[in-house]
């Protein structure tokens, strides 16, 4: 491999100006659209398009590749913040980042976020071009059978996120799968569920679902139960510290390697940014010793999930330059852009546009070292807005989500939907039911049904198709291995829930 | 006094008429006063998007543009958004819109009530043609062979296409059903999008895939897939040897056009306008060099043409999707 | 009717049970297709609308452990706070295309700010302008999201 001079040159192209300042720009975009709740990164690319016209392809390039590695930053600050994820991977981020916040360690929170996101960026990008290859061809073995099986193992792992009633749980995620059904059928074309409302052709967003739950739904809560409180009026959360001590530390480091694995890997996939930051949240409340502690505020659940979300990057990029195939999203963008400077990729891009690939490779890397050290004094500029009393930071939550919601598709049918949503968190919460499994079958719901009915009709020999697919019976056996598992260890599970209370 | 009162009136009522008059005339004369919506049926970053982000970059390299554009995205409902969009915008001559053969499908499954004739179809701009493609190793050396098998049994063979119903997905219906094929019995898999489509070719989870040739070249060119057929009336220059639908006897070209479409009633100058405009924005450099860097051809039909064109494909369609079960209850 | 508690360990459930009949009713009207996706658009809908009927059910039958509702939720709470504030936000999404985002953001902002407790209308408005400023230049300006500031 001569990688190494090829990636030196990529860094020095990457270093000329103007190509530092792009990036620099880059990043700070993407941070804020990571921020911001709503608009993502693939919007932002896109928007980004007539302007890159004016700059030559490695200059839009870095700029593009700042936003897509700065989102995945900033994604964690809204959660943990005023628990509002700005995209469906930081979901998870927000369940444990909000109550840590309430406990005064937001700052902490952050901190370790922030550093999780670069240790998952920055080893995604070293996967990327060490594995490449061999990984491109793993990713080509997923058919709709194999998706199917993984989709299913996520759920089924998944199911301990539900932290109080199983039946309730479940209730949730069921109705989370149905929402996910709602929109354009991908095999018939006919619209399901749509209730005549046009946009709902297109189906709902996962971010409008995520933001009114997590984000309204808490506004109301917070409403709704400090009616009649006298000392609620001056209440604030309150920044509280921001380093983390050196417990703090070590409970974060193991699950930013292993969510970076997680994430890296999952990567590959389509919808991979959410599935490995669930995932790696699922792997690391079994691994834990006090897994009661999942989604009241564990360290180890939001590293996790912020590396995984961060390491997805790199893998999802992997595709791409390598074969010239892009998921949806964000990479879809890219590779019209490369189309667009005339760079006809395909799988001859690596070889054919070498010195460019290799630079935005480098860019990649700069990306996350700008991200760090901007991000890292950032903190402490955001952590103030924990010093708002909270009768003020909550309307303004509610205009967040809002502008947000409406942000995504410029429709008034999103704000609408995301008030609804809120509302709907709102009686979740009062009836004990848990808002996380309602989001994860809406995230996961539209490729589980599709995946089942697309390895359906290519099999020629029924269901048998998901036993017969090595892969796919893989993720099977590991799928009934953990429900056996579940099942013999239940006593032990249920008298840990009791004595909680 | 009052004679110099009624005579101050009068004056100004006579310079407000002028005034009006005059503007009428120069409106009369200079078509557009103001700038002109363009509207994709898309979200930014798509091939709508891109369509009218060529349009604007063409006509502004090339000197030729009036009044700027201001591009608004109506994208999703499949396009529904736009067409809702032009119809209450019914009479006005600053609104253009850019869509697909959506509109027509939109309205023959139902889930849109308003069609090409609540529109006014102003021109097909461009066109991309569809491919069978397979893999390198595949068994399948030519489409006839596809053919004969779906000939004998139309569940042997199973397509992966980008999305249903669409234009990969005729491209497999119609030359069957020329060849006589039962065609509603075809398997069709629809993956998310081309992109991911190709994947699932090149993982040997389909044996055959249609979809747009520009997303098959450059497998083709690395080695990786096999084109056996384009829907293009004549072969096509990047590929010679390939044969188009016609060369292996099966009399069908597919096209995967976008055009301009207008509200009802759009005033006639206005109408003229985009005619003459975009007639001349087909033969500029500028714009030919966009359409060849997305893989795209010339297709341009103006208004009265490309209605006929909208009118025979919708007849088309209904009999194709008719029985499949596909259409709207009443539609039949 | 003081305590809530029953309420919300059957309201919920009961919701579902309505929504999981409209699924069920919206799924069984799709046409049927007759291509080779045996499965259909229906099936899967469908399946899903009754087993959410039957685990909704279980759910009312009092099938899972009470959870004990929450202290802080009670009835005037509801009335006093939820109510105005989903009226607010209806208010402001109908708003919104006839005044514009300015007028009606900082309307709901001010409104929602006396709700929570705070009466100095003055410390509101400013509070209720900026934020609103600091929003329209964060999505309009930044971003480029298209928005209309004020009417007309």
């Amino acid at each position: 491999m001569d990688a190494i001079p090829l990636l030196m040159n990529g860094f020095s192209q990457a270093l000329t100006a103007p190509n530092p300042l792009s990036a620099l720009i880059g990043c700070f975009l993407g941070t804020v659209v990571g921020v911001l709740p709503g608009i993502g990164p693939s919007t932002t690319v896109a928007l980004m398009i007539p302007i890159s016209f004016a700059m030559n392809p490695a200059t839009a390039l870095i700029m593009m590749m700042g936003v897509y590695c700065g989102a995945m930053y900033g994604g964690a600050i809204t959660s943990i913040l005023i628990n509002v994820p700005g995209e469906a991977s930081s979901v998870m981020t927000a369940v444990d980042g909000y109550p840590l916040a309430k406990q005064g360690r937001g700052g902490v929170a952050m901190v370790l976020c922030q550093v999780g996101s670069f240790i998952g960026g920055t080893l995604s990008i070293v996967g990327l071009m060490i594995v490449a290859l061999p990984l491109a061809n793993l990713a080509l073995q997923f058919g709709p059978a194999e998706n199917f099986s993984v989709m299913f193992f996520a759920l089924i792992l998944a199911a301990t996120l539900i932290s109080e009633s199983m039946l309730r749980g479940i209730t949730a995620l069921i109705l989370g799968l149905i929402l996910a059904s709602i929109g354009t059928d991908l095999q018939t074309g006919i619209g399901r569920l749509t209730m005549g409302v046009p946009e709902l052709l297109d189906g709902i967003d996962n971010v409008v679902v995520i933001i009114g739950v997590f984000g309204v739904g808490e506004v109301l809560w917070y409403a709704v139960s400090t009616y009649g409180k006298a000392e609620a009026t001056l209440e604030r959360i309150g920044a509280g510290r921001w380093i983390p001590n050196r417990k703090e530390w070590r409970a974060g480091l193991g699950p930013i390697f292993r969510g970076s694995l997680t994430g890296f890997l999952t990567g590959l996939l389509a919808a991979g940014s959410v599935l490995g930051s669930f995932l790696s949240y699922s792997f690391e409340k079994r691994l834990s010793k006090h897994p009661e502690q999942f989604g009241k505020g564990a360290l180890e659940g939001i590293t996790a999930c912020e590396s995984a979300n961060n390491a997805s990057t790199g893998g999802a990029l992997i595709p791409l330059l390598t074969l010239g195939i892009p998921h949806s999203g964000t990479t879809a963008v890219l590779l019209t852009v490369l189309t667009m400077y005339g760079l006809k990729p395909g799988p001859q891009m690596m070889i054919d546009q070498a010195p460019l690939m290799w630079t935005v490779i480098a860019s990649l890397y700069i990306a996350n070292v700008i991200l760090i050290v901007m991000n890292l004094p950032a903190v402490g500029v955001f952590i103030k807005i924990l010093d708002v009393p909270l009768k003020f930071l909550m309307p303004i939550i509610l205009v967040f989500a809002s502008v947000g919601a409406f942000s995504i598709n410029s429709s008034l049918t999103d704000v609408v939907l995301v008030l609804l949503f809120g509302v709907i968190g709102f009686f979740m919460r009062w009836s004990g039911f848990t808002p996380v499994a309602l989001v994860l079958g809406m995230v996961l719901g539209e490729r589980l049904e599709q995946s089942l009915r697309q390895a359906l009709m290519i099999s020629s020999n029924g269901g048998l198709i998901f036993l017969t697919k090595p892969i796919s019976l893989v993720f099977l056996l590991l799928t009934a291995a953990i429900v056996a598992v579940d099942l013999l260890t239940r006593k032990k599970g249920r008298v840990a829930d009791d004595s909680e209370g | 006094m009052l004679s110099k009162t009624f005579r101050v009136a009068l004056a100004i009522l006579a310079a407000t008429t002028l005034v009006l008059v005059s503007e009428q005339v120069n409106a009369q004369q200079a078509y557009p006063t103001k700038p002109v919506q363009l509207v994709p049926a898309g979200s930014p970053g798509g091939g709508l998007d891109i369509h009218a982000r060529a349009i604007e970059q063409a006509l502004t390299v090339e000197k030729m543009l009036d009044k700027p554009f201001t591009v608004l995205h109506k994208g999703g409902g499949g396009g529904n958004l736009l067409t809702s969009y032009l119809v209450n915008q019914k009479g006005n001559g600053y609104v253009i819109g850019i869509n697909s053969n959506r509109v027509l499908l939109n309205e023959l499954m139902g889930t849109i009530e308003y069609g090409y004739k609540d529109l006014t179809p102003i021109a097909r701009l461009t066109t991309e043609y569809e491919c069978w493609a397979v893999r390198a190793d595949s068994k399948y050396k030519t489409a006839l062979e596809v053919m004969a098998d779906l000939k004998k049994d139309p569940t042997s063979v199973t397509f992966g296409v980008g999305t249903v119903p669409s234009d990969d997905q005729f491209n497999i219906l119609l030359p069957a059903k020329k060849n006589g094929v039962d065609y509603s019995k075809i398997k069709i898999v629809a993956f998310d999008a081309g992109g991911d489509a190709m994947a699932k070719l090149l993982g040997g989870h389909v044996p055959v895939l249609s979809t747009g040739f520009s997303e098959a070249i450059t497998q083709a060119e690395a080695g990786k897939v096999r084109i056996l057929s384009v829907s293009s009336p004549t072969k096509l220059d990047r590929v010679p040897k390939v044969p188009c639908w016609k060369d292996l006897g099966i009399d069908v070209a597919i096209y995967h056009w976008r055009g301009i479409y207008g509200p009802q009633d759009m005033p006639k100058e206005a109408y003229g306008y985009w005619i003459k405009k975009f007639a001349a924005l087909v033969k500029t450099k500028t714009w030919k060099g966009s359409l060849e860097k997305f893989e795209l051809f010339d297709a341009f039909l103006p208004g009265e043409e490309f209605k006929e064109m909208l009118a025979k494909d919708n007849e088309i369609y209904r009999e194709l999707l008719g029985p499949m079960g596909m259409l709207k209850k009443g539609k039949k | 009717m003081k305590n809530p508690t029953n309420l919300s360990e059957t309201l919920l459930p009961a919701l579902l049970l309505v929504v999981a009949g409209l699924v069920f009713i919206g799924a069984w009207r799709l046409p049927d297709t007759a291509t080779a996706d045996l499965v259909g658009p229906k099936m899967y809908p469908g399946a899903l609308a009754i087993l959410l009927a039957f685990l909704s059910g279980l759910l009312l039958m009092g099938a899972a452990p009470p959870h004990g509702g929450d202290a802080g939720i009670n009835f005037p709470g509801i009335v006093r706070r939820f109510l105005p504030l989903v009226l607010f936000s209806t208010l402001y999404v109908l708003a919104l295309p006839l005044l514009g985002f300015m007028i009606a953001t900082t309307a709901l902002l001010m409104a929602c700010f006396y709700l929570l407790g705070e009466r100095r209308h003055w410390l509101n408005f400013l509070i209720a302008a900026g934020c609103t400023l600091v929003t329209y230049l964060l999505f309009a300006t930044l971003l480029g999201i298209q928005m209309t500031a004020f009417p007309g």
